[in-house]
């Protein structure tokens, strides 16, 4: 029966893989429009598609030859039937070419071509073995009807095109993106300026859902007008067009495009981007999907789809049809599909009390009409295919009344959304419509105009003009005036809002937000859950925010109605969640493999600046059973004090030259060579004695140095008390460290050596405002008042009797000094003179003009001037990244 | 016509901001309206809210020791648990300033009471797991903190609704919906608020304006912990109940991007369910800042990082005029306007900036 027409077959009827191609396929004969305006029904074609054989005509999609081959299952979710739809269909793959997924179709746009082995990007990726159990499956009457995919439950339907590399790019003067009315308008009056333009439609066909909608009043019909642009359009040099290409990112000037191709007979997809300094969105509207049980079961079709497959296709599901709708328009597709034979049973309108000359015109063709009745669920039929549909009043929810019709495509009109995903891609604003109950685009963005039904026009003239106003404004022109009169509502009555069934625990079915790529399901209402004897606590409440996928504007619109997205949150959260689900790359990062703490390192990190005081002397630090201490180990006094706020100091490093133990920064004044200490270990505090001091470390000025200052003198020698030795550079500078002299006189003081006693010691007036745990020890009563700018030589208390330890060990020779940084290796200067500040605190300074935040003597007056703030900020706004472009649209406003 | 003019009016959406007016309002007494906008919980979060931080500084740990039981016991009060949970967070170090400053931070946290283990070593740096530290799910949270803020009288501006004068004063002027209304001190609690209030002359020279990213992926294999922060390359993940990773990511958005695609390498074909770039700001020297902005005398709160909600009680008393000597002690050191001084209260503000 290849290649014979033959009538519609009821649905049920068992065929053999070789039938006729005309399963689902109203009639070329007849007074009716539905003949396929596409195809050519003398040039049939076949393929296969996982398996199963796919008859359809030159002409069809993919998409189009599948379903009237009977396929009209894209798999199923969570367990039940998904639809195969023009907004949802598995990327299919060439069996020879499916190593490389980014080579992936999509159906919807696809041309059908004779003798193509296709298998979906799903199946291509599973065992050879099962493959074949597809194929086997393909072949029994379930399968034909549906492919055998599993979606997951989360993430979207996997687009491989998204991340495929730009195989070429077009420069343009002007992109449009749309080739509806708005968009061939935008094109025409550009192209005629003599600018580059590059219109870029999805479709195969131009004019978008014109005729759809047909003409109102005394307008000039669809097909007119589009013909009239077209012709126009393609006589011009300057304009290019490009159908059967999918924009899906937009990003500064840049549109990222998926084309589809005939390579050697071959279809192809190709990576492109088309770069522009304008563009016009004229990408048109999506209807809604309402929002029940079962919505998304194979037979339940969008309004407008369902008249763009018969209309250009001629492909209709099936005999008996049934319509849901909340719009007038909706009703123009089953008189269609009437007059092509189909019986519809039923129109379904959820308004309460709807005028149109479309009901008028339903009426007098003798279709069945109800009014305030909306769809309560579908069901599958049976085995033999077909939908069991419920539809109920808004009075008789809950009560168990309801009607039931038993049909083969159900076709549902939940009203619009303009589709707004690019623009919020180019980081647009959006705001919710609580009349209309969607949301609608808000403010402006550089070098994008939006046209047509996006911009919220409706009639045909309307969408022409706003094409035509787009331009203008884009090339800083007077804009037209749009007039977009509509039909009073005493006659026309409007849309009303996407229908939402009332929740019924009764029926167990998946109920969708969205016919779109996201599964995005209407969460069921918070049951309340007796807690079991085994659960220590409630389990937290799992919401729809839960989910990890992206999703559709059209989702976040039913995610308001549904009550799970605040109204106000919805234009952020279509921002942030309606983006192109690419792939996150592991780019790969450029840094140093781990290595331990540089055993040269002398100099505690700037973040220990002022931890232990203004005055820190750096010791090695070692205990006699010769562990190593980690870095952090924090120093104390003794054993005994475990606080970390009682800390006189930290290991900052690894010991120097093998040894063991560690590099301590110690903030008590004095300390002296062989002095114990004790360093907190993971488990123990660990007795520590001190070993070789290197270097002080100070912050405050300091007296002049001794000339010639080892490393092991005590404090009084280094600081140059002896008067003898101005100028000369501290020991740990670079140069050799000499031997350790003896201790040196100070000046009105008793002489002192090392060996006996500690050298009193002097110490620096402490920072003002010292924070943390600052360990001043022995430090002079007068450091609490910290105000004085200069050095004050402060007299410090003998230090107590030291506890019992070991004998200090004798001096051993001094490691070579280390390097030491810049500031500090200079030579000392006078007291007066600058000191090198902490690196943390040269940042702060080179951040901006030295000045306080508040004056030093107060706050501003209180009758200083009002200061109104200015919120934006000169600070310019980093672009968005390239492949999403979603930002911050404030700021990108900025 | 002008209402009574509230005494703090707290600029902020974040949990921080949420419980400060709260806690002005019931603890200490205050009339406070709260300007911010909702997070739902289908946004993408710009922050995470946990009690635990890469910070060196004792005093640090020691208040945040003292504030999170606090915090935990007024979410339990007001029916926030829903939000709330604990988990073992890990800090991975892949440098050596950064893994030295984590064994820091081991240290200290460790000496206060806090379990902190090392993890094994690798070519990939080190890792510390702290034990049972509380995570507050913004989302589920906020819901339970307005219901409280609205039952306790707290004024709920939304920011959509509002524009609002800081004077220099540090009292604020608000149109909202067409009522005008004064409050005497303002505060801002997040960084939208001080980038939406403050020009860059008003802003602390010790606060930086980063650029950061947000992204949500879809479903993937679990992560080694519930909350993951890479110290060098800038990045945190988080591991969310619908099997997706929420991460965040400092720097240019590229690089960003491509660092949290490095954080989680080895998981197969990893797909985006959502993205925002947004603006954040930290502090240069990695010590918080709660103080008055540059000439003018709004309270800043900024660089408290990924703990500040649990900071909450600590500034409401600080506001309040009812601080501890400790805490005063710690927030006074760690005030705007203070120079080259904020150098001795300075901690590690996070490792070398990895480009991707």
């Amino acid at each position: 029966m290849r290649g014979r027409w033959s009538p519609i077959l009821p649905v049920g009827r068992q065929l053999k893989p070789r039938a006729t191609p005309l399963l689902n396929r109203l009639p070329a004969e007849g007074e009716h429009r539905l003949k396929g305006a596409e195809i050519d029904r003398g040039r049939p074609l076949s393929f296969r598609l996982d398996g199963r054989e796919i008859h359809g005509f030159a002409g069809d999609t993919l998409l189009s030859a599948a379903i009237a081959s009977g396929l009209t299952g894209a798999g199923r979710h969570q367990g039940e039937p998904l639809a195969l739809d023009e907004r949802f269909s598995p990327a299919v793959l060439h069996r020879g070419g499916m190593h490389d997924r980014l080579n992936a179709l999509p159906m919807a746009i696809t041309p059908a071509v004779g003798g193509l082995d296709l298998v979906t990007l799903e199946q291509a990726g599973r065992p050879a073995y099962q493959q074949r159990l597809e194929l086997l499956r393909g072949m029994l009457p379930a399968g034909r009807r549906r492919l055998g995919i599993a979606y997951d439950e989360d993430g979207a339907l996997p687009s491989p095109w998204f991340d495929a590399v730009a195989s070429e790019a077009i420069d343009a003067d002007l992109a449009v993106i749309g080739g509806g009315l708005a968009g061939l308008s935008a094109a025409l009056v550009a192209a005629r300026r003599g600018e580059r333009v590059v219109l870029v439609e999805r479709r195969q066909w131009l004019g978008g859902d014109a005729r759809f909608f047909g003409s109102t009043g005394d307008e000039a019909p669809p097909d007119e007008v589009v013909a009239g642009l077209l012709t126009a359009l393609r006589s011009l040099p300057n304009a290019t067009i490009l159908t059967r290409t999918e924009a899906f990112a937009l990003f500064e000037g840049t549109v990222r495009l998926t084309r589809v191709d005939i390579d050697a007979g071959i279809p192809v997809s190709r990576a492109l981007k088309l770069n522009a300094p304008r563009i016009v969105l004229a990408v048109g509207s999506l209807e809604r999907l309402p929002i029940f049980p079962g919505n998304r079961l194979p037979g339940v079709v969008g309004s407008v789809a369902a008249f763009h497959r018969a209309d250009r296709f001629g492909v209709w599901i099936g005999r008996r049809a049934l319509l849901s709708t909340a719009t007038s328009v909706g009703y123009r597709a089953v008189m269609q599909a009437r007059d092509a034979g189909v019986d519809v049973l039923r129109v379904a309108d959820t308004r309460l009390n709807p005028q149109s000359r479309f009901i008028e015109f339903g009426k007098a063709s003798g279709i069945p009409q109800a009014r305030d009745l909306r769809a309560a669920s579908a069901a599958p039929a049976g085995r033999r295919g077909g939908l069991l549909v419920r539809l109920e009043h808004d009075a008789e929810v809950g009560t168990r009344q309801h009607e039931e019709f038993t049909v083969e495509q159900f076709l549902v009109a939940g009203g619009w959304q303009p589709d707004l995903t690019l623009w919020h891609m180019a980081g647009g604003s959006s705001r919710w419509n609580a009349g209309e109950q969607r949301l609608e685009a808000e403010g402006r963005l550089h070098g994008i105009a939006m046209a047509g039904s996006v911009a919220g026009w409706r009639n045909g003239a309307a969408c022409v003009a706003s094409g035509q106003a787009a331009v203008a404004r884009l090339y800083s022109r007077s804009v037209p005036e749009i007039r977009d009169p509509q039909i009073d509502a005493i006659y026309e009555t409007p849309d009303h809002p996407c229908p939402v069934a009332a929740f019924d625990p009764s029926v167990d079915a998946n109920a969708y937000l969205d016919g779109g790529t996201s599964l995005a399901l209407r969460p069921a209402p918070p049951r309340r859950r007796r807690r079991g004897l085994w659960e220590l606590k409630p389990r937290a409440p799992w919401g729809m925010a839960d989910e990890a996928r992206p999703l559709g504007v059209a989702d976040v619109a039913a995610g308001v109605q549904v009550g799970e997205i605040p109204p106000d949150d919805a234009p952020i959260v279509a921002q942030e969640r309606c983006i192109t689900p690419g792939d996150i790359v592991d780019a790969g990062s450029k840094f140093p493999l781990h290595t331990p703490t540089s055993a040269a390192a002398t100099e505690p990190p700037a973040y220990l600046a002022g931890r232990f005081g203004t005055r820190t002397t750096t010791w090695l630090v070692e205990a006699a059973d010769g562990r190593a201490f980690e870095v952090g180990c924090l120093v104390h006094l003794n054993v005994d004090s475990t606080n970390p706020g009682e800390a006189i100091g930290v290991v900052f490093a690894p010991a120097p030259g093998g040894r063991t133990g560690g590099l301590a920064v110690i903030g008590k004044f004095p300390l002296a060579d062989g002095e114990m200490l004790a360093v907190k270990d993971i488990s123990a505090a660990i007795p520590v004695r001190l070993v070789d001091p290197l270097k002080p470390t100070e912050e405050r000025p300091r007296l002049v140095p001794p000339p010639a200052a080892p490393a092991r003198l005590p404090m009084a020698a280094i600081l140059g008390l002896d008067g003898a030795t101005a100028k000369q550079p501290i020991a740990g500078d670079g140069g050799p460290v000499p031997e350790a002299p003896a201790v040196p006189t100070e000046p009105e003081r008793a002489t002192e050596t090392a060996a006996t006693a500690p050298a009193e010691a002097l110490s620096v007036m402490p920072a003002a405002g010292l924070a943390g745990n600052g360990a001043e020890v022995g430090g002079n009563e007068d450091a609490a008042t910290g105000s004085a700018p200069e050095p004050v030589i402060a007299r410090e208390a003998s230090p107590p009797d030291a506890p019992a330890m070991l004998p200090a060990p004798e001096p051993e020779p001094a490691p070579e000094a280390p390097s030491l940084p810049e500031e500090a290796a200079a030579t000392v200067p006078e007291a007066e003179a600058p000191v090198p500040m902490p690196v943390v605190a040269k940042a702060i300074d080179a951040a901006g003009p030295a000045v306080d935040g508040a004056p030093a003597d107060g706050p501003p007056p209180l009758d200083a001037p009002l200061v109104r703030l200015d919120a934006s900020d000169p600070q310019t706004v980093p672009s968005p990244e390239p492949e999403s472009g979603n930002s911050d649209g404030k700021l990108a406003a900025e | 016509m002008a209402e009574d003019p509230y005494e703090f009016a707290i600029f902020g959406s974040t949990p921080l901001a949420g419980l400060l007016a709260g806690l002005l309002a019931t603890e200490h007494h205050k009339r406070v309206c709260l300007v911010g906008e909702t997070t739902s919980a289908f946004r993408l979060p710009r922050g995470i809210d946990i009690a635990a931080m890469p910070a060196t500084r004792p005093e640090s740990w020691a208040l945040l020791k003292q504030t999170t039981p606090e915090v935990v016991r007024l979410l339990g009060k007001i029916r926030g648990r829903p939000g709330m949970r604990h988990i073992d967070p890990v800090f991975v170090a892949e440098t050596a300033e950064s893994v030295d400053a984590l064994s820091h931070m081991r240290h200290v946290a460790m000496g206060l009471g806090y379990e902190v283990e090392r993890l094994t070593e690798s070519e990939g740096g080190i890792q510390f797991r702290l034990r049972d530290a509380v995570l507050l799910h913004r989302g589920r949270l906020e819901p339970a903190v307005l219901a409280w803020l609205a039952k306790e009288g707290v004024g709920l501006l939304s920011t959509h609704q509002t524009e609002a004068t800081i004077r220099r004063d540090g009292s604020a002027s608000i149109e909202f919906s067409g009522r005008a209304i004064e409050a005497q001190h303002a505060v801002l609690a997040d960084d939208a608020a001080i980038l939406a209030h403050l020009d860059v002359g008003e802003r602390d020279r010790t606060l930086r304006v980063e650029t950061a990213t947000a992204l949500l992926t879809e479903r993937t294999l679990p992560l080694a912990a519930t909350a993951m922060i890479y110290l060098d390359r800038r990045v945190t993940l988080v591991r969310g109940q619908g099997g997706g990773v929420s991460a965040l990511g400092l720097g240019r958005t590229e690089d960003a991007i491509g660092r949290i695609g490095g954080c989680l390498a080895g998981r197969g074909p990893l797909r985006r369910a959502g993205q925002r770039i947004f603006r954040t700001i930290d502090t240069v020297d990695g010590a918080p800042m709660v103080g008055m902005a540059r000439g003018m005398r709004a309270t800043v709160l900024a660089g408290l990082g990924m703990s500040a909600a649990f900071f909450a009680p600590a500034i409401a008393r600080l506001l309040a005029g009812a601080a501890t000597e400790a805490e005063r002690a710690y927030f006074s050191a760690r005030e705007g306007g203070r120079g080259n001084a904020r150098a001795l209260v300075a901690d590690f503000a996070g490792g070398a900036t990895v480009e991707a």
